[in-house]
C-alpha cells in the first residue's frame, strides 16, 4: 500500500511555514504612522508627573514620535526604575509592553493603534523625590587637591559645572554661544570654548553594564577629591555608579587602566557611608537610608585618573 | 577521473548561464542607487582611481617617469597596498573609460561598481555550470536562482569590494579544477583561475588546501576501484590530471598574483611580507553577537554557522539541509562502504568548498572580521546542495511518480523556497546586512536577538533624500560611519546637495545634524549625539521593518548658558 505520509513531506511542510512565518513577521511591523497615532493620543492625555517610553528599546522607528514628550528608554525592561513618574505611557510593539516590565505597575488603559499598542499604568512602588541629574544646576561643586587647596567649580556650560577657565566667563559663553560653522572654523584651534572636556561634573550619557545610562558625569581627581554638594530631601538616598565601558573592557587591551575610585556620601558632615567602585563592567547600586534634609555631599576620589570615566546617578527617594 | 558522470554544457546551457548573469546583472544595475557606500568602498574608489592612473597611463607621474619606475608605481599602487590590485584596478578602469572617457555610464558609483556586478553575473552562470555538471540542469538553475536569492550576496554583489569578486573566483577555480578532472587545458584554467582568485582576495589562498583533499580521495577511490594508483598503460588516471592541475596550481598561481600587482616588483620582500602579516595580524572588528559584544578573540566557533542560519532565507536553508544531508550520508557511504565509487570526490568537493569558509572563520585565532561576506564564498556550493536537496526531496514527495511529475513537484517546491527568498531579497537586500530570514524573526528578531545589522555606513545613502529636503543652506554634517570619500561620492553623483558640509570624524560639537548607524559598537557615539545636541530622539531615520539603521539628529540651536546662582 502506498504510503501517503512521509517524512520527505516535512519539507514542503517546512517551506509553507517559512513562507507563512515571513508573512505573519510582516504584519507585526508597526508603520510609523501607528506610534505617531498612539504619541497623539498620550498628548491628548498628558498630565504633569507623567512618562512616556517604548518597549522593545529596539523599536527605533516609535522614537520618532518622541519629540515634546517627557519620554525616556528602558532597555533593560526586567530592571525598568520608573520611580521618577507617578504614571508611564508604554508604546508597545511585536507583542512587548507593561508585562516585561518588573515592579508594582498598575495598568490603567490599554489601546491599539495597528500593530502598536498604548498602555497606561500607575507606577507603583517607591517615588524620587529629589534628583541630582535634574537638579544639577542648583548644586556646588568643588575639588580638594592634595595640599588641600580647594577650587571651586562654579562656571555652568548649560550641561554641568567646570573648575577652570581658558578665557573669562562672559567669553567662554559667547564662545558656547556662536553658531556651528564659527564654532567648526576654531575647532582645532580652541575646540572646547577654554573648558576641559573631561575634568567636570555634567549631565551626560554613557554606556555602562552595556546599556545607555542617563548619569552625571564625576571624573575624579588623581590625588585630590571631587566634592558634589546638593541641597537634597530627606529619603533613601540611592546611588547607581559605574565605569564607562570603553575604559573597562570595550576596547581589544589586554587589561582596563582604570585604577579603582572611592565614593563617599556625607550628609552635612555626617558620613553616611564610603564605597570602593573597582573597574568592573556593571551599573551598581549603593542604598542608605537619611532621613534629614540637607546638603548631600559626594565625593570622588582616585589613586589614577588615567581612563577614572565614572558616571553616577543619585536620588533621594521615599514612600508615593 | 573525478566525476564519472561529469556534465559538460551545451551551448545552449550556456544559454541559459548567460540569461541569468544578464538578468543578474539588471537586477544589480538597477537597485544600484539603493545600495550606499561602505567605508571600505571609499577607500576602494580612491585607491581604483589612482590605479586606474597607472594602468592607462594618463596621470602626468606615470607619463614623467614611465610605468616601471618606482615613483610610477608609487603613485598608482602604494595607497591601499594591503589588498592586491585588480579588482581595484577593473573598478578605475571601468570609471575611467566608461564615465570619464566614453560617457556611456553617467553615474559615478556604478560605473567603479560595474565589474563587481558582471563577475556577480558569471557566478550565477557558473553555479548553473556546477549544478549541471554534478547534477543536471534543473540543479544548476535553481543553484543559480538560489544564489540571486540571497540578500546578503545580492547587496555585497553591487560594491566595489572584493567579497563578491572573491566569491565568483572561488567558484571559478572549484569549477575548472572539477573540470580539469578530465581535462589538461582546464588544469592551466584551474592555474589562471587560482592566480585571478589571488589577484583578488586573500580567500582564494584556502582554495588549494580544500581541493588537495579532494584529489587524495579521488586517488584513493580510484586505488579502490582498479587496484592501483596508476592508470593503464596509454590512460590518464586522477593522480595524471591533479598533479598536472597541482603543478598548473603551483605556477601560474603565484606568477599571476606577482605580475598583475607592481607593487610587489619592487621590494618584494618586504612588501609581500607586510601584505601577508597584515592580514594575519588584521586588527578585530567588535560584533555583537547574540547579546555579547566581542572585542577579542576568541570567538565563538558557532558564530560563522549560527549566523548562515539567520541569514539565508529558510527555504534555501531548507533545501540546502536536504542536500547537505543527502551529500554527507552519500560521501560517508563511499567513504565506509565496500563498493567505491567515483562520486565520492564530488560529493567531498561540494561539502569542503561549502565547509571550507565558514571553518576559516570558526578557528579561535582567526581574527574577528564579524560579517558574513567573509565566508561568502560557501553560498554558490550551499544553493547547489539546495538544488540537490530540492531534487532529492521531489523524489522523496512522488517515489512513483514519473520524472514528469517528479519534476512538477520540484517546481512546485522551488517556487515554494525562491518567492519569498526573492521577495526577501528585494525588500532587504539593499539592506544586506540587516536582513535576517524568519528563523531569526527577521529584523526585528534579529535586534531582540542582539544581532549587528549595519556595517560601515552603508545605509547612509537612504537618509540622503531626506536630508537633502529638509537641512537647511551649508548644513553642518556630522556623517557618522560614512568616510569623506563616500560623502564626496554622493555629492559628485548628485544624490546629495553639494552645499551639505561633511564635518569631519569626531565632529559632533561641530555640527548640527548628525546621520548615525546603528550599531551596538558605536552606541557610545550615538550617546555622544545625545549628549550634545541634548536630545536622545532622531527626527527621521532609516528603518528595515522598523528597526533603526539610521538616526537623523538636529540641533535644535545654540544659545549661551544660563548663569545659576552662585556661578560665575
Amino acid at each position: 500500500m502506498r504510503r501517503l505520509v512521509t517524512p520527505w513531506m516535512l519539507v514542503p511542510a517546512l517551506l509553507v511555514a517559512a513562507a507563512v512565518a515571513l508573512a505573519v513577521q510582516q504584519r507585526r511591523v508597526p508603520a510609523r504612522a501607528d506610534w505617531q497615532a498612539a504619541a497623539q493620543a498620550v498628548k491628548a492625555d498628558l498630565r504633569p508627573g507623567d512618562g512616556v517610553t517604548v518597549l522593545p528599546e529596539w523599536a527605533g522607528e516609535a522614537r520618532l514620535a518622541l519629540h515634546g514628550l517627557p519620554a525616556f528608554l528602558t532597555p533593560e525592561p526586567a530592571q525598568a526604575d520608573w520611580a521618577a513618574y507617578d504614571r508611564v505611557w508604554v508604546l508597545g510593539g511585536w507583542g512587548h509592553g507593561v508585562a516585561d516590565v518588573g515592579g508594582e505597575h498598575k495598568v490603567l488603559e490599554q489601546k491599539t493603534f495597528g500593530a502598536a499598542t498604548l498602555e497606561l499604568v500607575q507606577v507603583g512602588g517607591e517615588k524620587v523625590l529629589g534628583d541630582l541629574r535634574a537638579e544639577l544646576d542648583r548644586a556646588r561643586v568643588e575639588r580638594q587637591h592634595g595640599q588641600g587647596r580647594i577650587e571651586r567649580c562654579d562656571f555652568w556650560d548649560g550641561r554641568g559645572w567646570h573648575c577652570r577657565l581658558r578665557k573669562s566667563p562672559d567669553a567662554t559663553r559667547a564662545c558656547l554661544a556662536q553658531d556651528t560653522r564659527a564654532r567648526h572654523a576654531q575647532r582645532k584651534r580652541d575646540p572646547h570654548c577654554g573648558l576641559d572636556p573631561w575634568l567636570n561634573v555634567s549631565r551626560d550619557f554613557r554606556v555602562i553594564g552595556d546599556q545607555p545610562r542617563d548619569c552625571v558625569w564625576l571624573h575624579p581627581i588623581q590625588g585630590g577629591e571631587v566634592r558634589v554638594a546638593w541641597p537634597a530631601p530627606a529619603g533613601e538616598v540611592v546611588l547607581r555608579y559605574g565605569f564607562t565601558d570603553q575604559v573597562i573592557d570595550a576596547h581589544d587591551r589586554a587589561d582596563t587602566r582604570t585604577r579603582p575610585a572611592t565614593l563617599t556620601l556625607k550628609r552635612g558632615e555626617a558620613v553616611l557611608g564610603t564605597h570602593t567602585v573597582e573597574p568592573q563592567r556593571g551599573w551598581h547600586e549603593w542604598r542608605v537610608a537619611s532621613p534629614q534634609a540637607g546638603d548631600l555631599v559626594l565625593s570622588a576620589s582616585t589613586p589614577s585618573q588615567i581612563d577614572a570615566h565614572l558616571c553616577v546617578a543619585l536620588s533621594v527617594r521615599g514612600p508615593r | 577521473m573525478i566525476l564519472g558522470a561529469l556534465r559538460t554544457p551545451t551551448w545552449f546551457d550556456h544559454g541559459i548561464g548567460l540569461l541569468l548573469c544578464l538578468l543578474q546583472v539588471g537586477l544589480l544595475v538597477l537597485t544600484n542607487d539603493q545600495v550606499g557606500i561602505p567605508r571600505d568602498e571609499s577607500f576602494y574608489f580612491a585607491a581604483a582611481d589612482r590605479a586606474a592612473d597607472w594602468w592607462l597611463a594618463d596621470h602626468p607621474v606615470v607619463q614623467r617617469e614611465g610605468r616601471l619606475a618606482e615613483p610610477a608605481i608609487r603613485h598608482g599602487f602604494e595607497y591601499n597596498h594591503e589588498h592586491p590590485v585588480g579588482m581595484k584596478s577593473l573598478f578605475g578602469v571601468s570609471h575611467r573609460l566608461l564615465n570619464q572617457k566614453w560617457g556611456w555610464v553617467k553615474d559615478h558609483m556604478l560605473a567603479y561598481r560595474l565589474p563587481t556586478m558582471a563577475l556577480a553575473g558569471l557566478a550565477t552562470w557558473l553555479a548553473f555550470l556546477l549544478g549541471l555538471a554534478v547534477q543536471g540542469r534543473a540543479v544548476g538553475l535553481f543553484a543559480a536562482l538560489a544564489l540571486m536569492a540571497m540578500p546578503r550576496v545580492f547587496f555585497h554583489s553591487h560594491l566595489a569590494c572584493f567579497d563578491a569578486p572573491v566569491t565568483f573566483a572561488w567558484l571559478a577555480i572549484a569549477y575548472s579544477y572539477l573540470r580539469a578532472g578530465r581535462s589538461r587545458r582546464w588544469g592551466v584554467v584551474a592555474g589562471l583561475a587560482l592566480g585571478v582568485g589571488f589577484t583578488i582576495k586573500l580567500n582564494a589562498f584556502f582554495v588549494p588546501f580544500v581541493l588537495l583533499i579532494v584529489a587524495a580521495i579521488d586517488a584513493w577511490q580510484f586505488k579502490r576501484r582498479t587496484g592501483g594508483w596508476r592508470a593503464p598503460a596509454g590512460e590518464r588516471g586522477p593522480l595524471t590530471y591533479h598533479a598536472w592541475t597541482a603543478a598548473s596550481m603551483l605556477v601560474l598561481g603565484p606568477a599571476v598574483f606577482f605580475a598583475h600587482w607592481p607593487w610587489l616588483w619592487f621590494e618584494t620582500g618586504k612588501h609581500l611580507s607586510f601584505y601577508l602579516s597584515f592580514h594575519a595580524k588584521h586588527v578585530h572588528y567588535p560584533v555583537d553577537y547574540l547579546g555579547t559584544l566581542y572585542y577579542r578573540p576568541p570567538f565563538p566557533m558557532h558564530f560563522p554557522f549560527v549566523f548562515t542560519a539567520f541569514s539565508v532565507p529558510v527555504g534555501l536553508l531548507v533545501l540546502g539541509a536536504v542536500g547537505l544531508g543527502v551529500t554527507l550520508k552519500r560521501a560517508w557511504r563511499a567513504f565506509t562502504g565496500a563498493e567505491p565509487t567515483d562520486r565520492h570526490a564530488a560529493d567531498v568537493f561540494l561539502l569542503g568548498n561549502l565547509l571550507a569558509p565558514m571553518v576559516v572563520i570558526a578557528l579561535p585565532f582567526t581574527p574577528i572580521f564579524g560579517g558574513t561576506k567573509h565566508w561568502m564564498p560557501s553560498m554558490p556550493f550551499l544553493a547547489v546542495l539546495a538544488g540537490l536537496g530540492l531534487l532529492r526531496a521531489a523524489e522523496g514527495l512522488r517515489p512513483a511518480a514519473s520524472k514528469t511529475g517528479q519534476g512538477a513537484m520540484a517546481a512546485v517546491l522551488a517556487l515554494l523556497a525562491l518567492v519569498p527568498a526573492f521577495w526577501a531579497t528585494l525588500h532587504a537586500g539593499p539592506h544586506g546586512p540587516a536582513y535576517y530570514n524568519a528563523l531569526a524573526g527577521g529584523p526585528p528578531g534579529a535586534a531582540a536577538l542582539r544581532m549587528p545589522r549595519n556595517f560601515w555606513g552603508y545605509s547612509t545613502i537612504e537618509a540622503l533624500p531626506w536630508l537633502n529636503a529638509h537641512t537647511e543652506q551649508g548644513a553642518m554634517a556630522f556623517w557618522h560611519n560614512a568616510t569623506a570619500g563616500a560623502i564626496r561620492a554622493y555629492q559628485r553623483d548628485g544624490r546629495l546637495r553639494a552645499d551639505v558640509a561633511y564635518t569631519g570624524d569626531w565632529t559632533v560639537p561641530y555640527s548640527d545634524w548628525a546621520v548615525y548607524c546603528d550599531a551596538r559598537e558605536k552606541l557610545p557615539e550615538e550617546l555622544d549625539i545625545w549628549r550634545d545636541y541634548g536630545t536622545q530622539w532622531p527626527v527621521e531615520g532609516v528603518f528595515l521593518d522598523g528597526v533603526q539603521l539610521i538616526g537623523t539628529y538636529h540641533r535644535e540651536g545654540r544659545a549661551a548658558p544660563p548663569v545659576p546662582a552662585g556661578a560665575r
